[in-house]
């Protein structure tokens, strides 16, 4: 009796394990977002900094913002529940006068590969199609089951809007 | 008698990283506003004149900004030719409204843009004379463009302040070009939000037509110069301060109008 009552212990202890690393740990975002690094050209002084750093903490659901004069870029961290796009961060870069480019993003959302795609899904916004950097990302992205929470690493070209593609560079959930 | 004397135009243009005297092109973001304080002292042979000058400023877009500029206080003295204290705005002791435009912007890579503008005003007089004359409204017209990044700065521009005659009095056209060489020493080259400072190189050309009283021309008005000096800029997140200098290398007026010794100023700036 003693062996089964272990077994079922040990089920239940990786069953929250797997509840509190899928679930809990990977909340999927109301966008997808949770973190952006916005390239941004043309950004050349403190108050053009500035300007920018007190336009994007107006967001809603922003949690952090740190802009770099020297590196060129907005970093942005994303709640949950924000209801923030990528456009709506580079809409205040222009705003402001600069120029945005390509960004870093991470993302949580549900995995899908449907037609021989990759998709990303999150309930705010219509799906992220994903390319992978190399076949290694590639192959660690389709090794995961469909419907799938993931965290993933990636860029959004300057063109690529909500709807657009992420080019995947790194899966972060294990 | 002499009618040279004038009032001294007064800020600089301090918006995110312009030069003190000479023209630059405008960063304000769309909706937002800044204002620019200074302080700008003229000394001549006979004499100097300190003006005290606020600018307001609102970027309606990215790329189009209004500007008020008026005088906060003035202390009276013989002046030069009619000149700009800062060539982004000011007619002398006037209130002026102006627009600016920036008609042309390419980002070339991080920290790095050219940009060009245009930039018009109109000019009310504080005081409806200046020595004898009647003083009409005033109509400003320039043209910038140049190039930032974090380390190098260059500004050329050309500008004119031609005034509406009034009373068959006319004040002289004024005809400038400035030119600005900015550097930002590694030593300066911190990152947001540490202050961020930068040293310009200014120069500011002026040609002035001969004023015009009950629709004669003043022999004893008129004249070039070329002023060149340095200023000095430090930012640090929403707030401002500039420092400048001008000293003139070539002068030619018509005399007795009295030869500028030079031209300071002091500009505080805020972000809203």
């Amino acid at each position: 009796m003693r062996v089964p009552q272990m077994a079922s212990v040990h089920t239940l202890l990786k069953s929250l394990w797997l509840v509190g690393v899928t679930g809990l740990a990977l909340p999927v975002h109301a966008n997808g977002l949770t973190e952006v690094a916005q390239t941004i050209f043309g950004m050349d002084c403190a108050p053009c900094a500035y300007g920018i750093e007190k336009g994007l903490k107006k967001l809603p659901g922003v949690t952090a913002v740190r802009v770099s004069l020297n590196e060129g870029q907005a970093v942005v961290a994303l709640a949950a529940d924000s209801s923030t796009t990528i456009e709506n961060i580079r809409k205040i870069i222009r705003d402001n006068g600069f120029t945005p480019k390509a960004a870093r993003v991470k993302l949580v959302g549900t995995l899908t590969q449907a037609g021989g795609g990759l998709w990303l899904e999150a309930p705010g916004v219509p799906r992220y199609r994903l390319t992978a950097s190399n076949g290694a990302v590639e192959a660690a992205l389709r090794e995961r089951p469909n419907g799938e929470t993931v965290k993933i690493e990636g860029e959004i070209t300057e063109s690529a809007a909500v709807a657009g593609e992420v080019r995947v560079t790194q899966l972060l959930s294990k | 008698m002499l009618v040279a004397a004038a009032g001294i135009a007064g800020t600089a243009y301090g918006e995110g990283h312009g030069p003190a005297f000479g023209l630059a092109t405008p960063t304000l973001a769309r909706g937002q506003w800044s204002s620019d304080t200074a302080v700008m002292q003229v000394e001549t042979e006979m004499g100097d004149a300190l003006a005290y000058r606020e600018m307001l400023g609102y970027g309606i877009t990215e790329d189009l900004q209004a500007l008020l500029t008026f005088p906060l206080e003035r202390s009276d003295a013989p002046m030069l030719a009619p000149t700009r204290g800062g060539s982004m705005m000011g007619a002398m002791d006037g209130i002026e409204a102006s627009l600016i435009w920036r008609f042309h912007r390419d980002a070339t890579a991080i920290g790095t843009r050219r940009e060009s503008a245009l930039l018009v005003g109109i000019s009310e007089p504080v005081d409806d004379t200046r020595g004898d004359l009647q003083v009409g409204n005033g109509i400003h017209v320039a043209a910038v463009t140049g190039y930032a990044s974090r380390s190098l700065y260059w500004w050329g521009g050309a500008g004119t302040l031609h005034y509406l005659e009034k009373q068959g009095d006319q004040l002289g056209t004024l005809y400038y070009l400035t030119g600005v060489f900015g550097w930002r020493p590694p030593l300066f080259q911190h990152d947001y939000p540490k202050p961020d400072w930068r040293v310009f190189l200014e120069g500011v050309a002026e040609h002035t037509e001969r004023h015009r009283m009950n629709g004669q021309t003043m022999p004893n008005s008129g004249g070039d110069q070329l002023l060149v000096g340095p200023s000095l800029l430090g930012l640090y997140g929403r707030w401002g301060v500039e420092a400048g200098v001008l000293w003139p290398v070539a002068q030619s007026l018509n005399r007795p109008q009295p030869e500028e010794r030079y031209r300071a100023k002091f500009v505080f700036t805020y972000w809203f």
